[in-house]
């Protein structure tokens, strides 16, 4: 009878983990196929390209995640990747600093300060102006790409902005790709460590889930909301910093058509839409298989207009899950 | 419920993915793969390129593999490193940034990948094996020159139009800078009253023509840098009444770039003065030559090798439009 029990509660556990970590089975599942059938899969040149590719989308999505959770959307961290790109790029190359000892540091904090302001914004126009983070961002997408493009024409002749400081590729990856996979693991530990060991990880959770009755129960709700927009913000300034430097130049149309890959992989990862669950390491596994997803389409040989189609279906089905399972709950309270 | 469902759908996707595998990558690969990647597959001109990129390949018995980077300069980066990690022996490119790819060509010369541009540059100091490209700068001076000339001939001026391609595409950045350096030089034929870009997007390009021409009714001439933006211009003149023929009253002149079956089309129609034909299928056609040269280690003589294009006018359009590769059937 014990032994009975013992099996039962070890199949249970065993479900329970393979539910609670089917992201993870799959992207097992996905990397094992990759490597049967995908020509080059496990060379180590393609095992570096993949996490160099992951590293592109990481660090913003492990920010948007903050505002998913509490059930909104940030358009303008792709705004942020182009403006922080192209600014940062020109501080470093073109500016009265380039060309000194200060050009790098003083391009970095360009391209972060710039999504700490565009996140400051977000979050006041969300907590003061009452907007929805829906127009709130739109708008101040709108505007970065405009000012991105405009910047760009204005002080390079051919748009983008070349002639960086070579140690600066180190943050892309020219040198090896230790340095931004670490720099990459050690943000999202942080944003990991931010949600689910603090009391703003609880207060993150619990607006998300209810910002009224987080705000009865005396939470900071206000102050919560703008510092996820600010953190947000932040965290694509990062990554613009991680992208110009693998780019090895400022782009203003970085970040153009990412926006679709950052939201399906929060979205497959497990955060809801409706906010209030979900976690970072949810959205590092579904970074990994939406870059794994890509790379694999390409050594397959896959008809390119696939990978499209493959990432729309799995974000509108996971949406749909999504509000299918909240509707099921709602039924069953 | 919800991770449940999840799983299950992308197990589903997982196994159609793995049923699309074409049977050539799975099976060991004998022939010489060719990458190419391309920035989009929108305009004619790229699509008559690739065709005939295609088409060399298969001539030439070799696998063609194709990657598209959508527009993404970021994504184009990462599919030619795809396209190195899988064992192309050489990589043929048309960026959507000529700066932004420039990291990707490092990471394919560092790899001992032999890499062509395609009708495209590069930006800096790394510099491909290759670059097959159109004087852009010369043609598009070359083709409005054609039109000041015809109007000093006729006596007459024009308010212009300029509509402009994608500032991070080197070769819109030199069509604008050809077609400004006419400009400036004939003030008195071509006053400029608008300037709309169009970011390579027929939306955008046809939002901002609208604009202009609510706030100058004058324009009777568009100098567009592509033949891919036909379709707004005509809806807009449509829509203004002044999609009229050449002779015709309220007619807007059209100097335009590219030779595709819009531009040449419309010139048959009468609608269109001169346009600056590029050679897409031919410069497709040389690109995997000399990407399978390069790969069997054969050097250009050249590393850069320039169309000089072809000046097509309402004047000789008999005679040449024929030879240019938007002709067609000539329907």
């Amino acid at each position: 009878m014990e032994t009975m029990t013992a099996k039962t509660s070890t199949l249970g556990r065993l479900r329970r983990f393979a539910l609670s970590e089917s992201i993870l089975l799959l992207l097992l599942l996905m990397f094992g196929g990759a490597a049967l059938f995908a020509p080059g899969f496990l060379s180590l040149f393609n095992i570096k390209n993949l996490l160099l590719q992951s590293v592109d989308i990481m660090v913003v999505s492990v920010g948007m995640t903050f505002v998913l959770l509490n059930g909104g959307i940030d358009f303008s961290c792709v705004a942020v990747l182009a403006l922080g790109s192209v600014f940062g790029a020109w501080t470093m190359a073109d500016s009265p600093l380039a060309h000194t000892p200060m050009a790098i540091p003083a391009g970095i904090l360009v391209m972060v300060g710039i999504g700490l302001l565009v996140g400051a914004i977000n979050g006041l126009s969300v907590v003061v102006l009452k907007m929805p983070s829906f127009i709130a961002t739109l708008a101040t997408m709108m505007v970065g790409s405009g000012v991105a493009v405009w910047f760009a024409s204005l002080v390079a002749e051919k748009a983008s902005i070349i002639g960086l400081p070579e140690s600066f590729f180190i943050l892309g990856g020219d040198q090896g790709i230790l340095l931004p996979v670490a720099i990459v693991l050690v943000l999202a530990l942080l944003a990991h460590w931010l949600l689910s060991t603090t009391l703003f990880g609880r207060w993150v959770y619990a607006v998300g889930t209810n910002p009224r009755a987080a705000f009865v129960s005396g939470m900071p709700v206000k102050r919560t909301v703008f510092l996820l927009m600010v953190l947000s913000g932040v965290f694509a300034g990062i990554q613009s910093v991680l992208a110009t430097a693998r780019n090895q130049a400022g782009i203003p149309s970085l970040g153009d058509r990412v926006f679709i890959d950052i939201v399906a992989s929060i979205i497959i990862g497990g955060t809801s839409v409706f906010g209030g669950s979900g976690s970072v390491i949810k959205t590092v596994y579904g970074v990994l298989f939406i870059t794994l997803l890509n790379n694999v389409v390409n050594l397959l040989g896959i008809e390119w207009y696939v990978i499209s189609l493959i990432k729309g279906i799995l974000v509108l089905t996971a949406a749909f899950i999504d509000v299918f399972s909240k509707r099921v709950d709602l039924v069953q309270r | 419920m919800k991770r449940h469902g999840i799983s299950m759908m992308v197990f589903a996707l997982v196994g159609v993915l793995i049923s699309l595998v074409p049977n050539a990558a799975r099976a060991a690969d004998k022939k010489m793969k060719i990458g190419v990647s391309m920035d989009s597959l929108e305009a004619a001109f790229w699509l008559a390129n690739e065709k005939a990129m295609k088409a060399e390949a298969a001539k030439l018995g070799v696998e063609y593999v194709l990657v598209i980077a959508e527009g993404d300069a970021n994504k184009q980066n990462q599919q030619v490193e795809n396209l190195i990690a899988q064992g192309a022996k050489a990589i043929v490119i048309a960026p959507k940034d000529g700066a932004a790819i420039m990291a990707a060509v490092k990471k394919a010369k560092s790899a001992g990948v032999p890499v062509v541009m395609n009708n495209r540059p590069v930006q800096g100091d790394t510099k491909p094996d290759l670059q097959i490209l159109s004087d852009n700068y010369t043609m598009a001076k070359q083709a409005l020159q054609w039109f000041v000339d015809k109007a000093k001939a006729q006596k007459k001026s024009y308010n212009a139009l300029l509509l402009i391609g994608n500032l991070g595409d080197e070769n819109a950045i030199e069509r604008k800078k050809g077609h400004t350096e006419v400009i400036n030089a004939n003030k008195d034929i071509i006053k400029v009253v608008a300037e709309v870009p169009s970011e390579w997007k027929h939306e955008v390009a046809l939002a901002g023509m609208q604009n202009a021409f609510q706030a100058h009714p004058e324009i009777d001439l568009i100098i567009t840098p592509s033949d891919f933006l036909f379709p707004p211009i005509q809806t807009v003149l449509t829509q203004l009444g002044r999609w009229k023929k050449i002779g015709e009253p309220g007619h807007v002149a059209i100097v335009s770039f590219d030779g595709d079956e819009n531009g040449m089309k419309h010139m048959r129609d009468g609608y269109d003065w001169v346009d600056a034909a590029q050679a897409a299928d031919k410069t497709g056609q040389l690109c995997i030559d000399w990407a399978v040269k390069l790969a069997k280690g054969e050097k250009p003589p050249d590393p850069v090798m320039r169309d000089p294009g072809v000046i097509v006018t309402v004047d000789n359009l008999k005679k040449v439009g024929p030879t240019i590769w938007g002709w067609g059937s000539g329907n």
